[in-house]
């Protein structure tokens, strides 16, 4: 069986967030480290980096051959700052992850079995999570919502 | 707080270093000139990011006003091969005055 509707529309997303480094025309190379699943990290790790997790998944309909559903996907970038350079570190991995984020299509996830991909767009909040004083990282967010239609096969047992 | 009380304290800032709570440094405010001192450097950890938590060490730097007087906001502080500017005052009294600093 393949994998979840929700998980291989959040891969095939996080493989377009790869293409974030300064080789691609990117300000960050912070494609070069996606987690799709929750870690705790801290300064001995490798940044920037970007976090990408479903935020919410709604159902909108449903008939009798498909469930029609609008995930909420939050792309988190942490990228580290300097004393007088938090606000600008920060608008540069904001624009590099709504850039690949904008890049992507509908027709993308095309490959993904029983799942049709209807739209996919970058909506909603893109706060810079503000850091204590004296912490030498900044917190972006940017969101995008896919509505996509799982078709349901007929029961095997 | 007494004059002698206070003298007290002051007079245990060698202790503090001889015991290891506190290092040699140079204290230097904007424009100032340097000042040979003693600081304290502890680290707060916080907590940033909702997908992920990423802890960071906040840098907290005491340093005994006997020394320098009243630390300045910008002042940089060298503690050997570490420099901290300090940023925001989060405690301050007869002795001493505490700072986070960007390091």
């Amino acid at each position: 069986m393949s994998d979840a509707p929700g998980w291989s529309i959040l891969q095939i997303v996080a493989d377009r967030l790869a293409a974030i480094s300064v080789a691609n025309g990117y300000y960050t190379a912070a494609g070069a480290h996606i987690d799709t699943e929750r870690v705790a990290l801290d300064e001995a790790d490798t940044f920037p980096r970007i976090a990408l997790a479903e935020e919410t998944m709604t159902t909108l309909a449903q008939t009798t051959a498909a469930i029609n559903s609008a995930m909420v996907l939050c792309a988190e970038g942490y990228i580290p700052v300097g004393v007088d350079d938090a606000e600008y570190q920060a608008h540069r991995l904001k624009a590099d992850i709504t850039r690949a984020l904008g890049r992507v299509k509908s027709g993308d996830f095309e490959g993904i079995e029983n799942v049709r991909v209807t739209q996919f767009e970058v909506k909603g909040d893109r706060p810079t999570l503000r850091s204590p004083e004296g912490v030498a990282f900044i917190v972006v967010q940017v969101r995008v919502t896919v509505t996509f239609a799982e078709y349901i096969p007929p029961a095997t047992g | 707080m007494s004059n002698a009380f206070v003298a007290k304290f002051n007079a245990l800032i060698p202790v503090f270093k001889a015991v290891g709570l506190a290092d040699s440094a140079t204290y230097t405010a904007p424009g100032g000139a340097t000042i040979v001192c003693s600081v304290m450097v502890d680290y707060n950890l916080q907590s940033i990011g909702q997908i992920e938590t990423l802890s960071d060490k906040q840098k907290l730097i005491t340093l005994f006003k006997a020394e320098i007087g009243a630390p300045v906001r910008g002042a940089v502080v060298v503690v050997g091969a570490d420099s901290y500017t300090l940023a925001s005052r989060t405690i301050d009294d007869d002795f001493t005055s505490v700072w986070i600093a960007n390091q």
